[in-house]
């Protein structure tokens, strides 16, 4: 028997108790989410060993279809192990997140694309919430310590015309996957002091799908095809995973999962 | 008689210690060897002495191009200059983002050297860059026996054609 203070084991409980309401008071996990996240992925051709385009994208929903969903503050999405951007030839320029923003796309050099997609903004008003679409560009930035910048470049045109840019970086990731692209998303303010945009989906490609690039030679500048990302020669036993962490403006986060099946 | 014998005791002193200092010679001679390494080595069943490991300071500088097409790994094939003016293949598997697996063979005449190691990896526009440390893992003939670890590599990788300059530096004992 040790030696020491005897404490009641419901004062224990209540103790634990007290904490735990404590944590959820100050922890945003404990936070009940008012919108949910859904995530698509794709590869296009999809056949083991093949050069290819990933296709992905995400989806937000208020659970409250009346109101829009909080704003999308931060997405990390996490890339399938054996899939990397240096097996291909895409972004083999750079481009400075200055010139993107002063001159748009043709700001930069054509070398630096690597994808193309879509984005749909909610913006709040008095009934249900008004959608815009707007089309994103994505490019390499420039270079981020020794981690890859990737900038998604948005223009909106109807009914507000807007140029944003989503930075994100390249980093580490723990297996089953190689790397996860986190990625900023800066709060869009519908008028000064106004409730901010909310992005509900978001899809873009990482590939040569639609890609030109561009060479020096003898003198001529010679169009070509960049090279795409391989997909594994071997494919996991579930597929391919990817997984995207969406972080919300209301503290609250919502992860979402999706995996590219084995092709036959 | 006497003054013979004093004589004969300092010649046989004199012959131990001459005897002694050839005997170490080889192991002088090859107890610190700066750049190419001879090509003659000694054989098995010699004094023990002269099997004793020459260290290399290696420094060496491969230019590779690859081969077949390039996935998750590339498979890559040059000639490397520096210590060994000899073939060099290498094999550069990509792991996460910033990470690659790095093997790489140097044939110097008379067998091979294989390192490997991890390098980081860091992708700049048309070219990749990586750095890290690599060990000796094996070796064939005069080489069989190489060894070594903390070897430095560095290098870039062109993006667009993947052609690979390697520079290996460190000091290996073969």
């Amino acid at each position: 028997m040790r030696a020491g203070v005897a404490v009641p084991q419901a004062r224990i409980r209540a103790l634990i108790a007290a904490l735990a309401l404590c944590v959820c008071a100050s922890a945003p996990a404990c936070v009940k989410a008012a919108q949910t996240a859904e995530l698509e992925a794709s590869f296009n051709p999809d056949r083991l060993g093949a050069r290819t385009t990933i296709e992905f994208g995400f989806h937000v929903h208020s659970t409250n279809p009346r109101q829009a969903p909080s704003p999308v503050t931060d997405v990390d999405l996490h890339l399938p192990a054996g899939l990397g951007l240096a097996t291909s030839t895409l972004g083999l320029a750079n481009c400075d997140p200055r010139d993107l923003i002063a001159g748009g796309v043709e700001g930069c050099p054509a070398n630096a694309r690597i994808g193309f997609g879509s984005a749909t903004v909610a913006v709040p008003s008095e009934g249900e919430p008004i959608e815009e679409a707007g089309s994103i560009t994505a490019l390499v930035g420039p270079p981020n310590d020794e981690h890859l910048e990737v900038l998604f470049y948005v223009e909106g045109h109807a009914p507000v015309s807007a140029q944003l840019v989503f930075p994100g970086r390249l980093l580490e990731d723990a297996p089953p996957f190689s790397g996860r692209l986190d990625t900023a998303i800066p709060l869009i303010p519908t008028w000064p002091g106004g409730p901010d945009v909310a992005v509900t989906s978001m899809t873009s490609t990482i590939g040569p799908r639609g890609l030109t690039y561009y060479r020096h030679t003898n003198g001529k500048i010679v169009p070509f095809h960049p090279r795409g990302i391989v997909v594994p020669a071997h494919c996991p036993r579930r597929g391919f995973p990817f997984r995207a962490d969406i972080a919300f403006l209301d503290g609250t986060h919502q992860t979402a999962i999706s995996s590219v099946p084995c092709p036959h | 008689m006497r003054r013979l014998s004093i004589y004969l005791a300092l010649a046989s002193v004199a012959a131990l210690m001459l005897g002694a200092v050839v005997a170490r010679e080889p192991t002088q001679a090859n107890a610190s060897v700066d750049g190419a390494p001879t090509t003659t080595q000694p054989q098995r069943g010699q004094d023990p002495l002269a099997w004793e490991a020459r260290e290399v300071n290696l420094q060496e500088t491969g230019h590779l191009h690859t081969v077949g097409e390039p996935g998750t790994t590339f498979l890559e094939r040059g000639i490397a200059t520096g210590t060994f003016d000899c073939s060099i293949t290498g094999r550069l598997t990509i792991v996460s983002a910033n990470r690659v697996i790095a093997t790489f063979t140097v044939r110097p005449k008379g067998g091979s050297i294989t390192g490997r190691g991890a390098a980081r990896f860091a992708q700049q526009g048309a070219n990749g860059y990586f750095g890290g440390t690599i060990s000796i893992t094996s070796g064939t003939g005069s080489y069989a026996h190489a060894s070594g670890t903390n070897i430095g590599i560095s290098g870039i990788i062109s993006r667009e054609t993947f052609a690979l300059t390697v520079h290996v530096h460190g000091k290996i004992r073969v």
